[in-house]
């Protein structure tokens, strides 16, 4: 097929085919500003570091853009400064001169993200004359109960219950599965999400299901599923994702709690992902917020629970 | 639904009471070939009363009791008056001779012209002008005529694909002999499947739908296939540079039946052929596409007659090579197959019946064979859409005020949005499977309608209809009432204002690709559960001005239409892969449309030809797709302008221009770079940075423009008309814009534009006898 697909249009442009170069108009750097404010329950510090790697941190990178026709790499800035506010209350600077110097080319300032709060960052750079900028409410954390899982055949099944508040929320959530026995040594997880059926879940493929689920790693749902209601949510892992004795196996399932734009910008990370693997793919629009620049600043509350068969 | 026909009823009979009267009604007819026409204007001299016949030859016309003078006019043809001492209902049939109308053109009263039209946002193609429009390697194509009138707008470089009113190609009903057809392009779109010799008429309705029409949003194109002549055989052929075609027509029985027949092919594989052979030896690849018309039709009596329609076309694109031991082989495949059976009845002077039974099927296929000495892989991919329709529509015309049409359609369909089939054999293995990748989908759609010609004054004219839509997907009901309403205002005998709205909805979606791809596996997909049908109001307000002698016509109108449920592939989904393919789609969108056109045509004389403009707004709005602001669908042309001109030089020769601009298409290329924020643990990094393209279509093509010229030389010979055509498509050989990529070489990118078609020249012979 794809092989038909490539020679297609190329025979379509047989002999006329004429080509020019393109003159674009030229693209004017600006400063981008891309993070995240997460907040975490107590204890996650006791979760293994691979897990912990798989947590939304809160930090940030700062960097210039570049017109597409421009030669060179992305130019990530560690001499930017960069403020943090809660509630409209700065909380935290950060410039190369201070504690706060960034640790690769990403921003890790000292503060805790709680729920309810509004938190904005704010960069600068002495290159650039406009201060860029975005704030995000963090919304609470989810509530998760009824968590259980049973088996179905060779498969297992993991049923949770999310209480959703008035508020507008919207879930991501990823299930992680040990490949080795979680309590020897050598600990690693590997990414597993899976939908039994989306109608028993009450909620339809199309409006219910966020893109993502292509990848087979991630499930976003729009608040307007929830709508402030409970909802029970089922996953099947299929034996060959198990692969392990029912008691060295250990599940875990990391719900984020996101803002509107969180939930936006997955969306298009997502998409933007499956587009790349695909041939003749529509282009995705990058969800930013950041207002003088370019970027996102995204906001959410995180929570893990561990499911023992 | 006998309630929306009580009002109608009650007006006729009431109207019919008035007065003496006597009922005039027939056929009119071709003096040569007796096949009948469609649209010819027949009225009575110096007086209003007039009508035009319908998609059957057909009219019906209700006088007082007296001698009277009934004239019948078409344009192609003399005109030819009866005087008839009418007492009582009289059934005639009226021939008219080929003959420039002009000959006699004097200005009548009575003759309707497009100002007495009620019906507004609708041109009739005269397929013999349109013949002699410069064409693409001198293949006439009659959608590419349709592209050159206000309001329809081509799509990209070289396709015949229509966007009509901001609407897209699928959203437009082309029907063949009364039949759907759901793909109309060969080669990639470059040219459509009709063939211009077995056509004998084709309208476009681009607003002001009558009731009789649904299940699209923004056009409805009605072609007919010729009928073949009673009376004589008969052929028309042409010889170009890709293609050759030929049809023929005839009488089986003498004025009682006839057939038609018309085949085209191309021959570029054959052309193509030795220097694929000569690079590669024992390789073979090529392209074809043909098409094939035939029509039965058959004359009981004056109140019956059967119509037998078979329509067929075909693209296939195909290779063969070696490879180490073995030998690969593929293809690709995409076409139609259409039939109709049509029954006529009249039941009387003023009751017309036509009674059809309809069958159609799009096709697109792919295989791949590996061959080894002891292995052998077949891999093939099929998707299709698949229609039983029947259909009754009645015209009941009790008096010259009202013209009543009612009816009701009935279609199933059947949907395979992808089958694989999978065959393998080896040595001590066999393997022979169909794989449906995505379900086969069934749904049936209904309609009632009924609608009214009404004249209500002398001149205060409406058309007026309901159009009741039904469509059952699964244990999904989805049902509406779509109003439809006309007014025609005299402002005098020659010009008028009209105003019209009418609500359409559409139960089919096609998943058509963003990237201007011009591929044919576009996928028709139905409403579902979850994916509601289309829905369009629209509304459109005009002015037309004819000259005394019908020579000149100008016309404008400004319309709105606003669509709803519009569906739109997601951000990082692709053709490519239709599985799932609700999944793939962003729903609930919303689609703005408003524009001006303008059209000013000289219709008789040795000089003929028309200037079209269409200035107009075309957005969309999706919740999911460019962060829910509203951007440009990619057809979003501001100014649109066609101008074409035939002049006459002498009977023997004939010279024809067209030029064509409009604004460039709204495209998606990546403009500038950043990094993002990465969440952890995707797999995925881009610490090198992610494309952005700024809103959704925020780029433009250059604007399209193009000149083409052709030149005929007929000739009479004894036993036959000869024409040689020269055309020269793109005389000034502009590089139009088809698609830009992006080339990236020692780590810089550059963005390119691909031009198809340079300066191209062609000729064409053609006979007639």
């Amino acid at each position: 097929m794809k092989r038909i697909v490539i020679i297609l249009p190329m025979l379509m442009l047989f002999a006329c085919e004429q080509i020019i170069d393109l003159d674009l108009p030229e693209h004017e750097p600006k400063l981008v500003l891309n993070g995240f404010f997460i907040a975490h329950e107590e204890g996650v510090d006791t979760l293994p570091q691979n897990i912990k790697s798989s947590l939304f941190q809160t930090s940030f990178s700062i960097s210039v853009s570049k017109g597409t026709t421009t030669s060179g790499e992305i130019r990530y800035l560690t001499d930017a400064n960069l403020e943090i506010h809660e509630n409209q209350i700065p909380i935290a600077f950060m410039d190369s001169s201070n504690e706060g110097t960034p640790f690769g080319n990403k921003y890790f300032p000292d503060i805790e993200v709680e729920p309810g709060n509004t938190y904005s960052a704010y960069a600068n750079h002495p290159e650039f004359d406009d201060e860029v900028f975005a704030g995000q409410t963090i919304p609470s954390f989810p509530v998760i109960t009824d968590v259980s899982i049973r088996t179905s055949g060779s498969d297992k099944i993991i049923t949770f219950t999310i209480d959703d508040p008035s508020e507008v929320n919207f879930y991501i959530i990823r299930l992680f599965t040990s490949t080795y026995p979680f309590f020897q040594g050598s600990q690693y997880f590997v990414n597993l999400f899976s939908i039994v059926d989306a109608d028993y879940i009450g909620l339809n493929e199309n409006d219910g299901l966020e893109a993502g689920l292509r990848t087979a790693t991630i499930g976003i749902l729009r608040d307007n599923n929830f709508n402030g209601q409970k909802k029970t949510l089922e996953m099947r892992v299929p034996e060959l994702f198990v692969g392990m004795p029912d008691d060295e196996t250990l599940f875990l399932l990391k719900i984020t709690s996101a803002t509107r734009d969180m939930n936006l910008y997955m969306r298009s990370y997502y998409q933007m992902i499956e587009g790349n693997f695909t041939p003749f793919s529509e282009p995705t629009i990058i969800h930013f917020n950041v207002e003088n620049g370019y970027g996102s600043v995204l906001g959410g509350a995180e929570v893990v629970k561990a499911i023992f068969p | 639904m006998k309630f929306a026909l009580l009002p109608f009823l009650i007006l006729a009979t009431c109207a019919q009471l008035l007065a003496q009267r006597a009922t005039i009604s027939g056929y009119v007819e071709d003096a040569q070939s007796r096949e009948r026409l469609v649209g010819v204007n027949v009225f009575i001299s110096d007086s209003r009363i007039g009508t035009v016949t319908n998609a059957f030859g057909f009219f019906s016309l209700t006088v007082p009791t007296d001698t009277q003078t009934i004239n019948f006019s078409y344009v192609g043809y003399m005109r030819e008056s009866q005087t008839l001492a009418l007492q009582k209902d009289t059934f005639i049939t009226v021939v008219l001779n080929e003959g420039d109308l002009e000959l006699s053109a004097v200005d009548v009263v009575g003759e309707k012209n497009t100002a007495q039209k009620t019906q507004m946002s609708t041109i009739d193609l005269n397929i013999k002008e349109s013949k002699k429009v410069p064409a693409l390697f001198g293949e006439v194509d009659i959608l590419r005529v349709m592209q050159l009138m206000p309001g329809v707008q081509s799509g990209n470089e070289g396709s015949v694909g229509l966007y009509v009113r901001g609407g897209g190609p699928d959203q437009n009903l082309i029907l063949l002999d009364g039949v759907p057809i759901y793909n109309v392009s060969h080669l990639f779109g470059f040219f459509s499947v009709f063939n211009a010799d077995a056509i004998k008429s084709a309208s476009i309705i681009k607003g002001g739908f009558p009731a009789r029409y649904g299940g699209r949003l923004s056009s409805v194109i009605d072609i007919t296939m010729k009928e073949g002549d009673m009376r004589k055989f008969r052929g028309e052929g042409s010889i170009g540079l890709i293609a050759s075609k030929l049809t023929l027509e005839g009488p089986i029985v003498k004025d009682k039946t006839s057939f038609m027949i018309s085949g085209r092919r191309t021959y570029i594989d054959a052309l193509a052929q030795p220097f694929i052979a000569s690079q590669e030896p024992g390789a073979r690849a090529g392209y074809y596409f043909g098409d094939l018309n035939i029509k039965v039709n058959h004359k009981f009596s004056d109140k019956d007659r059967l119509y037998a329609s078979y329509f067929y076309n075909v693209d296939k694109f195909y290779f063969r090579g070696r490879e180490g031991n073995g030998e690969v082989r593929g293809n690709l495949n995409w076409g139609n197959s259409t039939g109709s059976l049509r029954w006529n009845h009249l039941y009387n002077s003023r009751l017309f019946m036509n009674v059809s039974a309809t069958y159609t099927r799009y096709q697109f296929g792919t295989s791949f064979r590996s061959i080894e000495p002891d292995f052998d892989l077949t891999v093939g991919l099929r998707s299709n859409i698949e229609d039983y329709g029947a259909k009754a529509d009645f015209e009941y015309i009790p008096n010259n005020k009202n013209h009543i049409r009612f009816g009701a359609n009935i279609i199933h369909h059947q949907f395979r949005p992808s089958t694989a089939q999978l065959n393998e054999k080896t040595s001590g293995f066999s393997l022979d499977s169909i794989y449906n990748l995505s379900p086969v989908l069934q749904s049936q759609e209904a309609y009632l309608y009924a609608e009214n010609d009404h004249e209500i004054t002398d001149r205060l004219m409406a058309n007026y209809g309901l159009h009741y839509g039904m469509y059952l997907f699964e244990e999904k009901f989805y049902h509406s009432l779509q109003p439809r309403l006309s007014f025609r205002y005299l402002l005098n005998d020659r010009s008028a204002l009209k105003i019209s709205y009418a609500r359409m909805q559409q139960f089919l979606h096609l998943l058509s690709s963003n990237n201007g791809i011009g591929l044919p596996s576009d996928l028709w997909v139905p409403a579902t559960n979850v994916i509601p049908p289309m829905m369009a109001d629209q509304l459109a307000l005009g002015y037309v001005i004819n000259s005394r002698n019908n020579k000149y016509e100008f016309s404008t109108e400004i319309f709105y239409k606003k669509m709803t449920d519009l569906i739109e592939f997601r951000g990082g989904s692709s053709f490519i892969n239709p599985n799932d393919w609700q999944t793939r789609v962003e729903t609930g969108g919303i689609g703005w449309v408003y524009g001006m056109e303008v059209f000013v045509q000289k219709k008789l004389g040795d000089f003929t030809g028309w200037v079209g403009y269409t200035w107009m707004k075309n957005d969309r709005q999706f919740e999911n797709l460019n962060n829910g602001k509203v951007f440009p669908y990619r057809f979003d042309r501001r100014h649109d302008i066609s101008i074409v001109a035939n002049y006459e030089i002498t009977k023997k020769i004939d010279v024809s221009c067209t030029w064509v601009y409009g604004t460039g298409i709204a495209t998606n290329i990546p403009i500038y770079q950043t990094g993002v924020a990465e969440p952890p643990n995707t797999g995925q990094s881009f610490f090198g940075g992610v494309d952005h393209y700024g809103d959704l279509n925020s780029f433009r093509f250059a604007p399209y423009h193009r000149g083409d010229v052709s030149i005929n030389f007929h000739k009479k010979k004894k036993k036959f008309e000869r024409t040689w055509n020269i055309s020269v498509y793109n005389v000034y050989n502009r590089r139009n814009p088809f698609f830009i990529y992006r080339n990236r070489e020692f780590g810089q990118s550059t963005f390119r534009q691909v031009s198809l078609f340079p300066i191209l020249p062609s000729i064409s012979y053609r006979v007639k006898f």
